[in-house]
């Protein structure tokens, strides 16, 4: 629904207003992240990097971004292979019961967090998964599944099975005709799915509070202990290093999009 | 001729099929099963067996005076976070539905871009401006409009605006995606019919996008009940929700407390989560306003 | 500018009193396409009138343009007298039916038709009764509390014309309203949306692509293309002589034959194939000269079948294809020069044998003469 010229424009106050508030606080980190002082003094006294050399030099922080990153990786690749036998299970082999099986695999999207977190602590501490890598990948894969599952099984639904079926008439092998007609249509999917793993992965704090620790110190994990206890702007160093690579990833992504809608329809 | 395609398969040998299925589903199975299901189960017996078998432990919660607290302040804190999203989200979503389709991109890239950073950093962001000498206060007092710095960290309040802050997005795009879905021609019919502007709003649009707004509203109050690292950075010791309850009750070794605890906010949530599903329901999409 | 809706004004109308619309150089464009181009046009009071035109010729623009619901570039839209170009389409109080219906979804058939009412302040008996007079008239009594989406397509249209025509607009304005609608219900509602308007009076803008629905209801026929009026006639004429090459086109099947002036002892005619030579209708006479060439069309239910070779003009052919379409059978025909030539004729008489020759006659001044257009033989 449009409205008349000033109802717009009063609109598109509040709109930049609102959106203004999402972003901006975000962007605060960036100029402390320079500042020579351990406060925020505005104006600043100079520039420095110095903040940047305390996270780069610090042994704790990169052991703890390195180990984010090979979790994000692992979790990336499991969710995205369990989730894609799952999805096609679910589209072409189970037929009664499927309606569950997605409930149950689901169902850590909907439980909160923390209650998750005490159910896997428990579990843990009999098994003896606390506090180790492994045992980190599988609790992340429990919460990127729904997300795999999910993304994977609807490209699934959507690829046209009826080349696939030619190809196997004229002689192509099941191997073959998979990699040929139905890997191409989820190829997107996958893609999507390890993205999203990776993210779910790269930002978990919750889970990370109760099974990880001392040597199984994930960035957001450092991350959060270091607001609880630190002043030191060391985490707007960090915090600026992640809003450079998300800023960029959306910028590069928006111009290919644009470039995507003002292409065919102007020719 | 079509011989040997997999759906042939699955028609000719159902059996063999699901056995097939299952064991294509057997190593998500075991993972979902074994460190989720089951240690899910070991908590609501948790709830009922430590230290003593019986509902002792819901007992206590309810009759304490401190749960009641909790409970109010988690409840409240999710309800004024709702509101907050509602009463910020409308605007910008409606805003982007005016905007032509590149520009309604950007705002849309825009909006959700919170999502993909850290969270971490999203809050670290709010305690330098909130701190005592964070960007508010180093303004106030250069303006010279205060001597003491203010509280405006570690309260309730600082709680409320990072949840509307972290939740905002969500709700725009629920919101977003409803009102796109409402047919142009339906205002535009309205009008012709001599309904002023306000009149179409409230007895057309409002009811068209009404699940889209009770399903924003929904997921932004099951997902602010849950929020644990939130409260627990930006809130005060005496912020004390459901989350960061259950965490200090495990610290103390209060496992019986800590999962019966756990049980009732999975419980509310599971409740709000049906009433999402119905709300989505095809069938009942036309929620409120079909009658006079 | 008074803000009220004209409710007063529209509810004292009686019937048989609708409104003059005068659509005055109007031009409009979206982007850089220019859609409308210094139109013009009146529509006299209670009068049907159908544009017809190709998709994206500008009908629906022209419409929402008089509708209020789009403000044109330039140009005025006067209304029973009163310049309503900038009028707001609340305040213009004309009925307007939506291709998909509009209806709203979320209120029963009942709250629908009873809106623009509402919106008036009229009393709720006054409501009810309006209401109902409105579902009887469009045939759909008793299913007042059913919601849009437990309606037939056909039923959700007529609810949308009773919601349109409930507050007794003098101008009732329709976007293709039975685009989506199959043959017979078409045919079916075309009937009643005409005997309704004759029965109240309103003057009505109906928009369509297609040709028979345009001949079968209005009083009057706007064929537009790119923008402009290509011409505005009652129905026979603009069928009968179009006067240029595409509303010929696009009114009907037309065979066409080209032709040369030539000069004979009595004056100017057309020399077409096989020695045939037409008359020149005498409003061209003015403007053609020996050697000029022009097009003649022969519609395909003019032509008559011979087995001998009577009559003139005529022409020979032979016959490829029959097709029986129930009340007439449709030949495809080669002339001798390889040209197709489609005939219609009435099922009632024989058919021609395929294969066999033929000879082709019909009424020297049922041609239709047109200056070819440009680039064209
Ligand atoms: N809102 C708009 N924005 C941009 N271009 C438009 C818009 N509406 C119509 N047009 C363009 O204007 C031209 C005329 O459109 P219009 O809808 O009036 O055609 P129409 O005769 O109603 O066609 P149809 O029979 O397909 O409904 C078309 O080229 C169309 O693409
Ligand atoms: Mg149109």
């Amino acid at each position: 629904m449009r409205l008349g010229k000033t109802g717009h424009r009063v609109l598109a106050v509040l709109g930049n207003t609102v959106v203004a508030f999402l972003i901006l606080p975000i962007l605060v980190v960036i100029p402390l992240s320079f500042t020579p002082g351990t406060v925020f003094d505005f104006p600043p006294d100079g520039l420095s990097l110095r903040w940047y050399q305390d996270f780069f030099g610090d042994e704790r922080w990169i052991s703890a971004a390195w180990l984010s990153i090979r979790l994000g990786v692992a979790v990336a690749i499991t969710s995205t292979a369990l989730g894609l036998l799952a999805a096609i299970a679910l589209t072409r082999y189970i037929k009664k019961g499927a309606f569950l099986v997605r409930g149950l695999l689901v169902a850590p999207l909907i439980v909160p967090p923390i209650v998750t977190a005490v159910a896997v602590f428990d579990i843990y501490v009999r098994v003896g998964l606390l506090r180790t890598f492994l045992g980190l990948v599988v609790a992340h894969t429990i919460l990127a599944l729904p997300f795999s599952v999910l993304l994977i099984e609807s490209a699934l639904r959507a690829v046209d099975f009826g080349p696939f079926e030619a190809a196997l008439s004229l002689g192509a092998t099941n191997r073959r005709a998979w990699r040929m007609v139905v890997l191409p249509g989820i190829t997107p999917a996958l893609v999507a799915s390890a993205v999203f793993s990776f993210l779910i992965s790269w930002d978990e704090v919750v889970l990370v509070v109760f099974i990880g620790g001392a040597r199984s110190q994930t960035l957001p994990l450092r991350m959060f202990e270091f607001i609880e206890t630190q002043i030191r702007p060391t985490l707007a160093a960090v915090s600026s290093l992640i809003v450079y690579v998300i800023a960029a990833v959306l910028t590069i992504s928006y111009l290919r999009y644009r470039r995507s809608i003002s292409s065919p329809d102007r020719t | 001729m079509k011989k040997r395609g997999w759906q042939r398969r699955t028609r000719r040998r159902p059996h063999r099929d699901s056995l097939v299925g299952l064991a294509l589903l057997l190593p998500c199975l075991v993972v979902v099963l074994l460190f989720f299901a089951y240690p899910l189960i070991g908590v609501f017996v948790r709830s009922v067996s430590d230290p003593a078998p019986g509902i002792s432990n819901y007992v206590e919660i309810f009759s304490s005076r401190a749960f009641r607290n909790i409970l109010r302040l988690t409840v409240e804190v999710s309800l004024l976070t709702t509101v907050g999203c509602l009463v910020l989200g409308f605007p910008v979503a409606w805003y982007i539905t005016t905007l032509e389709k590149r520009r309604a991109q950007l705002f849309l890239v825009l909006s959700t871009a919170p999502l993909w950073v850290a969270i971490l950093a999203r809050l670290y962001a709010w305690t330098v401006i909130l701190g005592r000498r964070g960007l508010i206060n180093d303004s106030l007092a250069v303006m010279g409009l205060v001597q003491e710095p203010l509280d405006l960290l570690f309260n309730t309040r600082a709680i409320l605006i990072g949840m509307i802050h972290v939740m905002l997005p969500f709700m725009i795009l629920v919101l977003y995606s409803s009102m796109k879905g409402v047919d142009e021609s339906l205002v535009e019919s309205a009008d012709s019919l001599g309904a002023r502007p306000r009149q179409t709003f409230v007895r057309i649009y409002l009811p068209l996008i009404s699940p889209g707004l009770i399903a924003g509203s929904l997921l932004v109050l099951i997902m602010s009940m849950g929020f644990f690292i939130l409260p627990a950075v930006l809130g005060g010791g005496g912020d004390i929700t459901i989350p960061i309850y259950v965490q200090t009750q495990i610290r103390l070794f209060k496992w019986g407390i800590a999962s019966a605890m756990s049980m009732i906010l999975l419980i509310v949530t599971l409740a709000l989560f049906a009433l999402l599903t119905k709300v989505f329901d095809p069938k009942s999409v036309v929620v409120g306003g079909s009658r006079r | 500018m008074s803000k009220s809706i004209p409710s007063t004004e529209s509810r004292s109308l009686q019937p048989s009193t609708g409104a003059r619309i005068e659509i005055r150089g109007v031009r409009h464009s979206f982007g850089d396409v220019l859609v409308l181009d210094e139109f013009d046009l009146t529509v006299e009071p209670g009068e049907f009138l159908t544009l017809l035109g190709p998709s994206g010729s500008g009908k629906t623009t022209l419409l929402r343009i008089v509708g209020g619901l789009t403000i044109p570039d330039e140009g005025s839209v006067i209304v029973g007298g009163v310049d309503m170009t900038l009028l707001p389409a609340r305040e213009r109080g004309m009925g307007f039916v939506f291709q998909n219906y509009a209806l709203f979804p979320h209120m029963t058939v009942q709250d629908n038709v009873a809106f623009p009412l509402q919106i008036r302040g009229i009393s709720s008996d006054q409501i009810d009764r309006d209401v109902e007079r409105a579902l009887d008239l469009v045939n759909l009594q008793g299913l007042g509390a059913r919601l849009p989406r437990e309606l037939s397509g056909g039923q959700q249209q007529r609810v949308s014309l009773a919601r349109a025509l409930v507050f007794n607009p003098a101008v009732v304005l329709m976007d293709e309203p039975l685009g989506s609608l199959d043959k017979r219900l078409r045919q079916y509602l075309q009937n009643s949306i005409r005997l309704l308007q004759k029965e109240i009076g309103f003057t009505a803008v109906y928009v369509t692509h297609d040709q028979e629905e345009a001949f079968a209801m209005s009083d009057r026929i706007v064929v537009m293309h790119g923008g402009t009026v290509r011409q505005l006639g009652v129905p026979e004429t603009v069928y009968r002589s179009p006067t240029e090459h595409f509303v010929a086109d696009f009114v009907g099947d037309i065979n066409e034959i080209e032709g040369v002036l030539r000069e004979s002892g009595h004056g100017l005619v057309i020399e077409i194939a096989e020695g045939n030579t037409l008359m020149v209708p005498p409003y061209l006479s003015r403007s053609l000269r020996e050697g000029d060439r022009v097009l003649c069309g022969i519609r395909p239910e003019m032509v008559l079948i011979q087995e001998e070779p009577m009559g003139s003009p005529r022409l020979q052919a032979t016959v490829e294809l029959v097709s029986f379409h129930g009340n007439s059978y449709r030949i495809l025909s080669r002339l001798r020069d390889g040209r197709r030539f489609i005939v219609e004729s009435s099922s009632s008489l024989s058919a021609p044998a395929e294969g066999s020759t033929v000879w082709l006659h019909w009424d020297e001044e049922q041609t239709i003469v047109l200056i070819p257009p440009d680039g064209q033989p």
